[in-house]
């Protein structure tokens, strides 16, 4: 073992990014010969030109279309017709139902997506800890993602948490009180929050794809000054996992604001709407009572409020996460 | 070398986007083409893996016949059909033909004026409709326009598990029996099988079934408000179900929850007697219920035969924006001219409308079919003609009977409350 | 040494008990694509089949009038492939640009670009169908991979954040070296984000195998469909559904996805260590 570490090390020199004393070398250099800022301009815009033109030639429209027509009222296939604020109006003063699919989503979104988050994280952590098999593992504890919203999903799920399902059998053998999960208004949206904590695989994946991007040489140079596991733990693995933890919130936020297929395919809404999530609502508005004009108002209200919370998460990233690109 | 590669690739792939973003509209996606004098159709509709199959066969049978014609399939399962037709329309790109679903949607594409209106077709005799009883054309009629031909026909049905019945000494197969009848056999059944004696009546169409055998309807006329005034008639419809419910004759909302599809079914279990839906529903069923006796029979209330009506399985209709609309008024008439057509399909589109074609299948029928088929019969003689004036909200509305239905059964509102706040509620939503 | 091994044996035993919990509805639908299709509802709770329906594969894979599985697979992999590939680019390209360069209204694209996240697909389907209409794509796979080849903003964000987390030192020193920002981009950037453009790439093939609606609406001819629009031709709530045979179909549309996924995890725990750059 310890003859290869040694030859490991010794190609390491080769490697400027993961050796401090490299580092040092480099700050010692003054950072001079600054390019020019309209050439920055220049390299910037044509770095980032494909997504400037596919924005305005193909995105743009679609979206600034769906805002035209949360101000009238199109029924799906007739013509438009401009009712200004009507339909925002109508949401906010006369539609009961839509702050029903309101309250279910924040709750959903509230519960799901931190507990999808933990999860993802502590497995990942698991999972880069074990070694043999790892690939295995991974692979496996990835699969359920995959599976998504097929009818499978939906009627497994339904078996899973039926009154003679496995879920119950696990409890009756503990000896607990068995329930209708899905049929109790109550609980019939825990069983979706735990579908989406199950599908928890691409989380685990960014999360694992961070951590493993942590230079091992991190490590060792804190293991020459003396730091034991849990303090490597938190004055490196963190630190540097904030950038991707930073990635993994906003992007579980705005999904799980956006969540639809599973309330679609598990429970449909039901029981009494308890399971009706904000964008099942507006998709049933669209396309199934012809209301398209109040579904894209529905579509504009829900990006404000996701756009507000990941203004928010964006702001209060600056106290803490870590960017090793800005770190002095 | 590398920065020139890079630079290179780069503008390539600016100048590969800006060209394909801007060479529209040549082309415009010709949907129907001719060469040779051959005109090709486009055909869409929904199914399952047997439609599909079925449908292509009876596609090619009509293109032995019409050499002229070719007909282009595209056809998806029911999820999302609409969805996509939906888009079609909204860029003129209906197909010549389309499978149209009655009700909501029908009545949505015929306010819009997306289908052709087919009279011209029928007077000519290019589809040929000659004895098709008139309470089933009409249901293709709106606007005074005939914009879709049924594909066949179902009805409700009270589904029945006879082993059951004669377990506890009943008989319905001449459906002869009223609602008090209804209360008393599966609470009798129930009692003696120790199972449910019936699942628990799905509103969206039950309810209007049961205003039908009342002599009221669901909507008025012009569809701008609920056809009935009293709303007594809807408390008794929730009370009738929660009594039984309350007395586990039958199941409620948390059993009905979580049902996986029909074939998981209580009535394809063996876990209640009766069930109430459409007779198209007996192939699935039956491939379900693994041998046990399922029998069909007429809704019950004593004016049965006023409240039951013949439905179209689906339609066929045109498209507004089609160019070839004689030749898809020909496929349509080979469908439903051509027994064939049903030999190959089955009732899979519902019961032909043709009398003469019903007769010439009846020797080779399967079990099912055929037990269709004499259902199908039986609510001919005994039925009026199905209510067409459901407005475009109508779907929203029947959501909303469905969740106070919910809400009921639950103990949240009591019927009276239900029946008050399906008013109010509907009466917002027509307002609109 | 001995407690090392008991550690080792636990830790597998619990590690291969929760994926086995994970991955019961995986077993689930294998064994009901093997059990009779009328059954698959009432011995839902059962894993073994009663007798072993291998039929359902058969029947499932000669598809829809004649048009086989074959040609829905075919289909799914030019699509997954292209696509993937342009999204992996293009996103790089566009991650490095926001993450490393500063230029004059930044923010605003980075703004838009998050913006175009948070509309459901379905609300803008209807407008963006019009367009493609208007430039005469539908029924072809335009529409469904040519958008990718400017970038997805999940991935560009996604790139952007590994490449925020390199020392900055390290583009200083190259540029020293006489490197200039392509030779950055491709030469040290590049190798080192290699984990997060295989994640990347496993989410892309993903996704867009499993996309249905976008094929839904864009493409009519059903020899160009793609399996996850196929597998939805099996099922009509009101006739008879032949689940076996979707659950088979289902079953062999994963196999993909899990080979994609087994294949490429590799580079990305590998990733840094054996993509070192050579100075």
């Amino acid at each position: 073992m310890i003859p290869k570490k040694d030859g490991h090390e010794k190609v390491e020199p080769q490697h400027p990014a993961k050796k401090p004393k490299d580092k040092k070398q480099i700050k010692a250099v003054p950072p001079n010969k600054k390019i020019k800022s309209d050439n920055k301009n220049v390299t910037g815009y044509l770095f980032i030109s494909p997504f400037i033109i596919g924005f305005l030639s193909l995105t743009l429209f679609p979206i600034l279309y769906s805002l035209y027509l949360s101000f009238t009222d199109f029924d799906l296939m007739g013509t438009p017709n401009w009712i200004g604020f009507e339909n925002y109006e109508r949401m906010f003063t006369n539609d009961p139902t839509f702050w029903q699919a309101m309250k279910v989503t924040f709750f959903y979104a509230g519960i799901a997506v931190p507990v999808r988050l933990v999860f993802a994280l502590l497995v990942a952590l698991a999972l880069n800890k074990v070694v043999e098999m790892v690939g295995l593992y991974r692979t496996l504890l990835y699969l359920p993602s995959v599976v998504g919203g097929s009818i499978a999903v939906s009627i497994m799920w339904r078996q899973l948490f039926g009154d003679d399902g496995a879920f119950n059998s696990i409890l009756a053998t503990l000896g607990l009180p068995t329930h209708s999960w899905l049929g109790d208004p109550d609980t019939a949206i825990w069983t979706l929050i735990v579908l989406y904590g199950w599908q928890f695989g691409s989380s685990m994946l960014i999360f694992l794809a961070g951590l493993r991007n942590i230079p091992k040489t991190f490590y060792e140079a804190s293991s020459v000054d003396g730091a034991g596991p849990l303090r490597q733990f938190f004055i490196i693995t963190i630190p540097l996992l904030t950038p991707v933890i930073l990635f993994n919130t906003i992007m579980q936020v705005i999904q799980g604001f956006m969540a639809f297929t599973p309330s679609f395919v598990v429970t449909n809404g039901g029981p009494v709407d308890s399971t009706l999530l904000y964008v099942l609502y507006m998709y049933r508005r669209a396309f199934e009572y012809f209301d398209m004009g109040y579904a894209s108002a529905m579509a504009w209200v829900m990006l404000i409020i996701i756009a507000i919370f990941t203004a928010l998460i964006f702001k209060s990233s600056e106290h803490w996460v870590h960017y090793e690109s800005d770190a002095k | 070398m590398k920065k020139k590669f890079w630079a290179i690739s780069l503008a390539a792939i600016m100048l590969i986007s800006i060209l394909t973003a801007c060479s529209d509209s040549d082309g415009a996606s010709g949907d129907s083409e001719e060469e040779d004098g051959v005109t090709t159709l486009n055909m869409s509709w929904w199914g399952s893996q047997s439609r599909h199959d079925q449908t292509q066969e009876i596609i090619k049978k009509f293109e032995e016949e019409n050499p002229d014609i070719k007909i282009e399939s595209e056809f998806t399962g029911f999820d999302g059909y609409f969805e996509k037709m939906a888009a079609s329309a909204s860029g003129n790109n209906l197909p010549d033909i389309m499978q149209q679903n009655f009700g909501e949607y029908l009545n949505q594409y015929a306010d819009k004026e997306l289908l052709a209106d087919l009279t011209e077709f029928v007077d000519d005799g290019t589809i040929d409709v000659e004895g098709v009883d008139d309470t089933i054309m009409e249901s293709g009629v709106k606007n005074d326009k005939l914009l879709g031909i049924p594909t066949g026909t179902n009805a409700l049905t009270a589904f029945y598990n006879k082993d059951m019945t004669d377990e506890a000494g009943v008989d319905i197969s001449d459906g002869e029996w009223s609602w008090e009848d209804y209360e008393e056999y599966t609470t009798e059944i129930s009692e003696a099988t120790g199972e449910y004696g019936a699942r628990l009546m799905e509103p969206q169409n039950l309810f209007e079934y049961y205003l039908r055998e009342k002599g009221e309807k669901l909507f008025n006329e012009d569809g701008t408000a609920l056809g009935y005034d009293d709303d007594q008639l809807l408390v008794d419809y929730f009370e009738r179900n929660l009594e039984l419910k309350e007395s586990e004759a039958v199941p409620g909302y948390d059993t009905i929850q979580q049902i996986k599809g029909v074939e998981d079914e209580l009535i394809a279990r063996g876990e209640a007697a009766f069930d109430f839906r459409w007779s198209n529903q007996a192939t699935a069923l039956d491939s379900a219920a693994d041998g046990k006796p399922l029998e069909m029979t007429m809704l019950p209330g004593s004016n049965n035969d006023q409240g039951m009506y013949l439905k179209p399985a689906m339609l066929w209709s045109v498209a507004e924006n089609s160019e070839h609309k004689e030749e898809a008024a020909k496929f349509i008439d080979f469908f439903v001219n051509n027994v064939e057509v049903y030999e190959i399909g089955g009732s899979d589109r519902g019961v032909p409308i043709k009398e003469d074609i019903r007769d010439e299948l009846s020797a080779d029928l399967s079990e099912t079919d055929q037990k269709v088929f004499d259902y199908i019969e039986m609510v001919t003689e005994n039925s009026s003609p199905i209510d067409s004036n459901f407005p475009p909200q109508s779907s929203e509305v029947l959501g909303e009977l469905q969740k106070i239905d919910e809400r009921v059964m639950y103990g949240e509102l009591s019927a009276e409350e239900g029946a008050e706040q399906f008013r109010s509620t509907v009466e917002s939503i027509l307002a609109r | 040494m001995k407690n090392k091994a008991t550690k080792k044996i636990i830790q597998h035993v619990l590690m291969a008990t929760f994926a086995l919990i994970m991955i019961y509805p995986l077993i689930w639908m294998i064994s009901s694509s093997l059990k009779e299709s009328s059954s698959v509802f009432v011995d839902s709770h059962s894993l073994i089949p009663k007798g072993w329906h291998f039929d359902n594969y058969i029947e499932g894979w000669n598809g829809f009038a004649g048009i086989t599985f074959s040609t829905f697979f075919w289909n799914s992999t030019v699509i997954t492939v292209i696509a993937t590939v342009g999204s992996i680019a293009s996103s790089t390209l566009i991650a490095f640009g926001f993450a490393r360069i500063k230029f004059a209204g930044k923010k605003i694209w980075f703004v838009s670009m998050m913006l175009t996240m948070m509309l459901p697909f379905e609300m803008v389907m209807i407008p963006q169908y019009i367009m493609f209409n208007g430039f005469g794509w539908i029924d072809t796979y335009l529409p469904l991979i040519l958008p990718t080849f400017f970038g997805i903003p999940f991935f560009i964000f996604l790139i952007m954040q590994f490449i925020r987390t390199i020392p900055m030192e390290l583009d200083e020193a190259a540029k020293i070296d006489g490197c200039n920002t392509f030779d950055i981009f491709f030469r040290i950037i590049v190798p080192l984000i290699v984990p997060a453009m295989m994640t990347s790439a496993i989410f892309s093939f993903y996704w867009r195998w499993d996309d249905f609606m976008g094929p839904l609406i864009y493409l009519s001819t059903p020899e160009k469909y793609p399996v996850s629009l196929a597998l939805k031709l099996f099922s009509d709530p009101n006739s008879v559904t032949n689940w076996g045979a979707m659950f088979a179909m289902s079953t062999l549309s994963i196999l993909p996805i899990f080979i994609i996924f087994f294949v490429f995890q590799r580079y990305i725990v590998d990733g840094i260590s054996s993509t070192g750059m050579k100075a």
